[in-house]
């Protein structure tokens, strides 16, 4: 497989464990644990308890996130040392921090750090207020824009996976009625995301300035080498998902994970760009196989793989 | 209006079963047309979604997606049987599925 361009992507946080995240990887178990030990250490001694079925944390919003954080990472080292390195990397919404660890721009604690701490900046500024999330599939973007004029203040449209496939942030009543209305007005699936913040979107502008004053103190480093193996450092460079940029100074990648709180991003058009780089193949480097649902409405000659696909 | 025969009929129902074959990883011969998309084999909206363009590219169907929506809003479709049922239909009346079914 090595012989192809991959590029590695890393999800943002995962809704439902369909199945054990270890299964179809031999040795992975190890890794996890391995992680969630210095995860558990470092920030929440509650992480190392975790277990896909009994304690998975999904009914609260930050273990969730830093799981995934974890799973992802944890994966990355599993894929670095049986020799499968991307060309590129990306991180699907608050993905953005796995896939920093992954190029070596921060260290995994760092990384803990910045999830914590984009956390609580949202928190402070949407407590009290009622925000939601959706997912619309099966209009097109100008059918969806044009219902959002017209009917809904608060609703902004804060990704697009495919060009069928929405996704919306913004006050939880009108995020309910436009869902509703999107379904009779010919949408053939939506649903609610279970977060309580409307993500990538202008209602959290304030808390982007707040998180970027909070890691003005981490150090960001240039995204080449694995902190784990830097005797042979290796290139994987990063794609914005905001301006699908290669994201390749340290100032770059700052300026990514502060906007990336309160812009829309487009995941879709990521996906082209990665494919105009050359990339033909897709891993999803994480727990869920979303990305790869909605990768089958992309023109062209790739392939997307799970984790178990990808050692095959 | 396409006219609907015993070969686009078995065209479309080879297409629909070979589909949830691939992408939901069973079988071929696990499914028969009771079988329920979402509980049994773990298929989703996007499969459905993926399916419609397949058809609107193999018979260069003439239908909004919209249109496809609101005829789902008052037939739900949750077997393979009446996926195959609906997806005849689209083929059948294209942007008139609508009207037709007043």
């Amino acid at each position: 497989m090595q012989e192809k361009k991959i590029a590695f992507i890393f999800p943002a946080f995962v809704s439902d464990y369909r199945e054990d995240p270890t299964e179809g990887l031999p040795g992975f178990s190890d890794y996890l644990h391995s992680f969630l030990q210095k995860a558990s250490q470092a920030e929440d001694p509650r992480l190392i308890r975790f277990h896909y079925i009994n304690h998975n944390f999904l009914d609260q919003e930050l273990m969730t996130q830093y799981i995934s954080y974890i799973l992802n990472c944890a994966l990355s080292e599993y894929f670095h040392h049986r020799k499968i390195i991307p060309q590129y990397c990306a991180g699907y919404s608050m993905g953005i921090y796995s896939a920093l660890y992954h190029a070596g721009s921060i260290s995994f604690e760092e990384g803990l750090v910045m999830i914590r701490e984009a956390y609580r900046a949202i928190e402070k500024i949407t407590k009290g207020n009622q925000y939601g999330m959706g997912i619309v599939i099966g209009l097109g973007r100008g059918d969806l824009e044009e219902m959002i004029r017209k009917n809904f203040t608060s609703v902004e449209i804060t990704n697009q996976n495919s060009i069928y496939s929405f996704v919306i942030s913004g006050n939880y009543t009108e995020i309910a009625g436009l869902l509703e209305m999107v379904r009779n007005e010919g949408a053939l699936h939506t649903r609610e995301l279970k977060v309580t913040v409307p993500y990538h979107s202008s209602y959290i502008a304030e808390a982007a300035a707040d998180f970027g004053k909070a890691i003005s103190g981490i150090p960001i480093r240039m995204p080449s080498a694995y902190p784990w193996d830097l005797q042979s450092p290796t290139s994987s460079g990063i794609i914005s998902l905001i301006t699908q940029e290669i994201l390749d100074t340290p100032g770059a990648l700052r300026k990514e994970v502060t906007q990336n709180i309160h812009t829309p991003l487009n995941w879709f058009k990521t996906q082209l760009r990665l494919q105009e780089l050359g990339v033909t193949v897709f891993l999803e480097c994480g727990p869920d196989s979303g990305l790869i649902k909605n990768a089958r409405f992309i023109e062209g000659k790739f392939e997307f793989l799970s984790p178990a696909q990808a050692l095959k | 209006m396409a006219q609907i025969n015993d070969v686009i009929k078995k065209e479309v129902k080879e297409t629909v079963y070979n589909f949830f074959a691939e992408e939901c990883e069973v079988d071929i011969a696990s499914l028969n047309d009771n079988t329920n998309i979402i509980k049994d084999i773990d298929g989703d909206s996007l499969m459905f979604l993926e399916l419609i363009e397949i058809f609107k590219k193999k018979y260069n169907l003439d239908i909004e997606l919209k249109t496809i929506g609101k005829y789902a809003l008052k037939h739900p479709v949750e077997t393979i049987g009446q996926l195959i049922d609906m997806q005849i239909r689209i083929i059948e009346l294209e942007n008139k599925l609508l009207e037709m079914d007043k």
